[in-house]
């Protein structure tokens, strides 16, 4: 893996520490609940009859 | 408006901190924002970049300049100098400054020493912004800075070298999430982007790849405009209105005030 990826990484290892997240780092919200939306529905399951 | 301090931090050294603190100040001052330009980094070029070299001299060795400040000599609103520019003033910095870790260690709470001189300036909101340049380091004088600001803007060069410093300071921000609880991540601002480099696009295209953090939107190129500005002490908004940099930093400003509103 390259230097800029790894490093990216790094950033994302710290930014998902619970504390930092609650107390430092400022999500940008829009775009968080973007993210957010778009995990709620990839993680969804789907609904019995449907599979 | 409440005042709103936000600090300019990376440890990696010539990522555009001051330069991108100089303009962006000078570009919210434009805008009727009243501004105070605080330089936090021993190298002083921020005063540098709003004052010719002897009166930068002047006050570094003299006591209007921040060190004194840290060594308790007078409030932080009598360092205050007025700069050429309506709504720009600022706190010049001092060579001395280079021996500010020493200093701090044997001080009782090391890590407010700035916050609590900067409290009753922010209190009398007397300006709209208060932009901090700091050096590239990470340590006590910095963790001074991370606990005295609101946000934190993050200039970051769009190279391998770049990227690997914003992770030593996500690390560090980590760390320092106790004694700073309200600082919040403004962004990151990719600075001196050159179309001519391939490198510039994977940069880009890495940084899409961030987690809850946001990157700005306006990004800074290369322009020769911006040393020349340096060379004649002005702000490249002053010293050439009509430049990419120039116009650059004015979107940059906008979208800085609307992200902490």
């Amino acid at each position: 893996m390259s230097v800029s990826k790894k490093s990216i990484s790094r950033i994302n290892r710290a930014n998902h520490n619970e504390n930092t997240k609650k107390l430092v780092i400022t999500a940008p919200k829009e775009e968080v609940m973007k993210k957010e939306e778009k995990e709620k529905t990839t993680n969804q399951t789907l609904p019995i009859h449907l599979l | 408006m409440k005042t709103k301090t936000i600090c300019f931090l990376n440890n990696k050294g010539g990522c555009g901190k001051t330069t991108t603190c100089c303009n962006v100040g000078y570009a919210l001052a434009e805008q009727g924002y009243k501004v105070l330009l605080i330089d936090a980094d021993m190298q002083m070029n921020l005063t540098l970049s709003y004052f010719p070299e002897e009166t930068v001299l002047a006050l570094a060795m003299g006591d209007k300049n921040i060190y004194d400040v840290i060594k308790n000599k007078g409030t932080i609103q009598e360092k205050i100098s007025s700069t050429a520019y309506p709504n720009v003033d600022l706190i010049a910095s001092s060579s001395l400054m280079s021996g500010i870790e020493y200093e701090l260690l044997t001080r009782w709470q090391r890590e407010y020493i700035l916050k609590n001189a900067m409290q009753e300036l922010v209190k009398s909101e007397h300006y709209d912004y208060i932009l901090i340049d700091s050096p590239p380091t990470l340590g006590g004088w910095v963790m001074n800075i991370l606990c005295a600001a609101d946000y934190l803007l993050i200039p970051v060069e769009a190279s391998p070298w770049g990227l690997f410093g914003i992770a030593n300071l996500f690390e560090f921000l980590e760390a320092s999430k106790q004694i700073a609880p309200q600082l919040q991540v403004l962004g990151v601002v990719v600075t001196k982007a050159d179309e001519r480099k391939a490198y510039l696009k994977q940069t880009l295209e890495a940084l899409k790849d961030l987690e809850s953090t946001y990157v700005f939107k306006n990004y800074i190129h290369v322009d020769s405009a911006i040393e020349w500005a340096q060379e004649a002490s002005k702000p490249v908004l002053v010293h050439k209105k009509n430049s990419r940099s120039a116009a650059e930093y004015l979107a940059l400003a906008k979208e800085m005030a609307i992200r902490c509103q």
